[in-house]
């Protein structure tokens, strides 16, 4: 069984003796715990100033996800509580209506963070699998206020892709007087103070009402030539759904999203320098370009006047899903003190946490250091203490057991007794220590040190690095 | 040169076949590296972390690329009792066993009269079929090699024999069983002084009889094992 995440409180309790959530008043759907472990969640957060149309590309997301089985067969949705159902139920009776939906509502001052998010699991999506969205849509006008921005990302310092929503046309608009630069300082913000580490996370810049922007041929022609665009006006006379392959989708979209940074950087008002910023930081950066309503609603009714087509408005979903795609070929052992000084390595939530994100990223074996057999394999909970009988700190039997593909994290209180014999073998760019604390440190090559209220993503974050150095 | 029959203990150790004794016997005596793959394959209440902390204030652990000709002892593991000796012979399989005082005698009478064989063990292993060493072990056995004949220059070892280049001398006192001893266990080989001061050696055909052999440990005693094939 693994750990589960509640998706109201962002930590784990016991969902076996109850799925109330113990610190929010909503109960946690039963088919998000008994899947967890098969349909993996995928974290979102929707940042956006207000008017930039995030809630209606939200429409427009779940309409399109309706009818994915029309691209490709097996493919459906499926929401996880009523909350779920009624958001989703309003936002399409808003669009079928053929109005832009509404604003999000700004949080109730009363209500704690972080906010109740939308739960669905999207099924047999092709190589991906089938997912579980945990999606939290904060309210435009929240970025506009540094201390509410900071509560709410702060809160929400578990979702790893963000959907970065911006209207060009609207921040070009002088009296709006806003920057890309400024929506990313009021993420960032949200950020600081809580020792959170940016690497590994993705954010994905989604140009909101791309039909409103002077985009170069080969974008506009991309994003106007959707094979999917009618998949929400189904008649007789709309085109076939073609087929489409996912690896090729992802790949045309990497095209695009390659012609976009550079729109970005040549035409986007600091868009050199909100690119510098977010790369600087480690973040995964791509782009994308979306038409919700494939038109501008009427001026004065704010209704449209012909049926909504829906261009590229997948894509940021599938940047999301692709993005998070673990890699299974990777293999990545946690190696875990147990001596009997190690308590500090189980005390918090360091290793459940770091199991968590390297779930993510390959297949996670735990280990006691001083233990060949291992203590968890993946998909099974990672232990929570030490065994009761300490062991000896010797990674040597391990390694020797360990294929030279895999890359191996070790969280230690204390030296590590024959860590020495390795420092020439090329476990030296395989292997990553955090010891808890400054003491007993080597000169190991790949070592940090944890204090408690780090964000575990900076080891991770190198750990994974790893896989990529050339040994 | 005959090339030497070799094979591999469970922790990737050679052990080299000795026809006086119908038997392999490891190439060195068992050193903590091998002895870790033990502790961590069975961990035990007994054998514990505790347990070898204290294993290592009698003895303390060398890498191998840090063995020199005056520490090279510490790759051995030592201050073991015979008995937790024996539950590692155990654990290497059937037809391990700490051998006999005879059994010993009988292979070091041998072996003190065949040539010193440079890179022995990297020969044999060099056939084809032959098993290979974990880069760890062949460092480990390169580095003694190294240092070794410096240790033989620094005691005057002048006519030095494949015994010595397993260090059934100038390595640890050896654990050996024998019904005719008092306390059944006794100690076979020879100990650079630098590592214990003594004047036993082999050639006088005589072990060292420790007081208590079985609860008393003693940081230069340490052993090899033989191995019968079944």
């Amino acid at each position: 069984m693994v750990r589960v995440i509640c998706p109201f409180c962002l930590k784990t309790h016991d969902f076996e003796a109850s799925l109330a959530c113990p610190e929010k008043p909503y109960s946690v759907p039963r088919p998000y715990v008994r899947d967890y472990d098969k349909i993996r969640p995928l974290w979102l957060l929707t940042v956006g100033f207000p008017q930039h149309g995030k809630t209606t590309y939200l429409a427009a997301l779940t309409l399109m996800l309706r009818n994915l089985a029309d691209v490709w067969p097996g493919v459906f949705y499926r929401a996880l509580d009523n909350h779920t159902t009624e958001e989703i139920r309003k936002i399409y009776r808003d669009a079928t209506e053929g109005k832009p939906s509404g604003k999000t509502p700004l949080p109730d001052e009363r209500q704690d963070l972080p906010p109740r998010p939308l739960l669905f699991n999207v099924h047999n999506l092709p190589e991906a699998g089938s997912r579980c969205l945990i999606m939290y849509d904060v309210a435009g006008q929240v970025y506009n206020n540094q201390e509410v921005v900071q509560n709410y990302v702060a809160a929400l310092r578990q979702v790893t892709t963000i959907w970065f929503l911006v209207s060009l046309t609207d921040l070009e608009d002088k009296q709006n007087d806003k920057s890309i630069v400024e929506l990313f300082n009021a993420y960032l913000s949200g950020m600081e103070g809580l020792n959170t580490g940016l690497q590994e996370r993705n954010l994905i810049v989604v140009y909101t009402k791309a039909d409103e922007v002077q985009f170069p041929p080969a974008i506009f022609n991309y994003i106007g030539s959707d094979p999917l665009q009618w998949l929400t006006v189904r008649d007789s006379d709309t085109p076939q759904i073609p087929e489409v392959s996912f690896p090729e989708y992802v790949a045309q979209m990497r095209s695009v999203s390659d012609k976009l940074r550079e729109y970005t950087q040549r035409r986007v008002k600091e868009g050199s320098a909100f690119i510098t910023m977010v790369e600087e930081m480690g973040m995964n950066l791509v782009f994308c370009g979306v038409s919700a309503l494939g038109q501008s609603p009427d001026n004065k009714s704010g209704r449209l006047q012909e049926n909504a087509t829906r261009n590229r408005v997948l894509d940021p979903f599938l940047w999301a899903v692709a993005l998070d795609m673990p890699t299974t070929s990777r293999t990545i052992s946690l190696i875990l003190d147990a001596s009997p000084t190690s308590q500090p390595v189980y005390e918090g939530t360091l290793v459940a946490t770091m199991t968590d994100i390297l779930d993510n990223h390959g297949e996670v074996t735990t280990y006691y250091l001083g233990q060949q057999m291992a203590a968890s394999i993946p998909g099974q909970l990672p232990p929570s203490s030490a065994p009761i009988t300490g062991r000896t700190r010797l990674i040597g039997p391990i390694l020797q057991t360990t294929s030279p593909l895999t890359r191996l994290l070790v969280v230690v209180a204390g030296p590590i007794l024959d860590l020495e014999d390795f420092y020439d073998s090329p476990w030296r760019n395989r292997l990553m220590i955090v010891s808890m604390g400054e003491e007993n440190l080597s000169s190991w090559p790949h070592q940090f040190i944890y204090r408690p209220g780090m964000d575990v993503r900076i080891f991770t974050t190198r750990l994974l690095s790893l896989f990529e150095e050339k040994i | 040169m005959a090339i030497l029959d070799i094979k591999l203990d469970p922790t990737g150790f050679p052990v080299v076949w000795v026809q006086s004794i119908n038997a392999y016997l490891h190439w060195l005596p068992v050193t903590k590296i091998q002895f870790e793959f033990f502790l961590c394959a069975e961990p035990s209440a007994q054998f514990d972390a505790q347990w070898y902390d204290d294993i290592l204030q009698l003895n303390t652990r060398v890498s191998p690329q840090d063995i020199t000709a005056a520490n090279y002892w510490s790759a051995f593991l030592s201050g073991i009792l015979p008995g937790e000796a024996g539950q590692f012979a155990r654990w290497c399989g059937l037809g391990y066993a700490i051998p006999s005082l005879d059994e010993w005698r009988k292979a070091y009478t041998f072996l003190k009269t065949q040539p010193v064989q440079p890179q022995a063990i990297s020969n044999a292993l060099n056939q084809p079929g032959a098993p290979r060493l974990s880069d760890r072990t062949q460092r480990l056995i390169n580095q003694l090699e190294t240092v070794q004949h410096r240790a033989w220059r620094d005691v005057d070892f002048n006519a030095p024999n494949q015994a010595d280049q397993m260090f059934m001398r100038l390595g640890v006192l050896e654990w050996v069983e024998s019904t005719e001893l008092l306390n059944r266990w006794g100690g076979m080989g020879q100990t650079h002084q630098r590592f214990h001061g003594g004047f036993f050696t082999p050639d006088h055909g005589q072990p060292s009889r420790p007081h208590d052999p079985e609860n008393m440990r003693l940081h230069h005693y340490g052993f090899r094992l033989l191995w019968r094939p079944t």
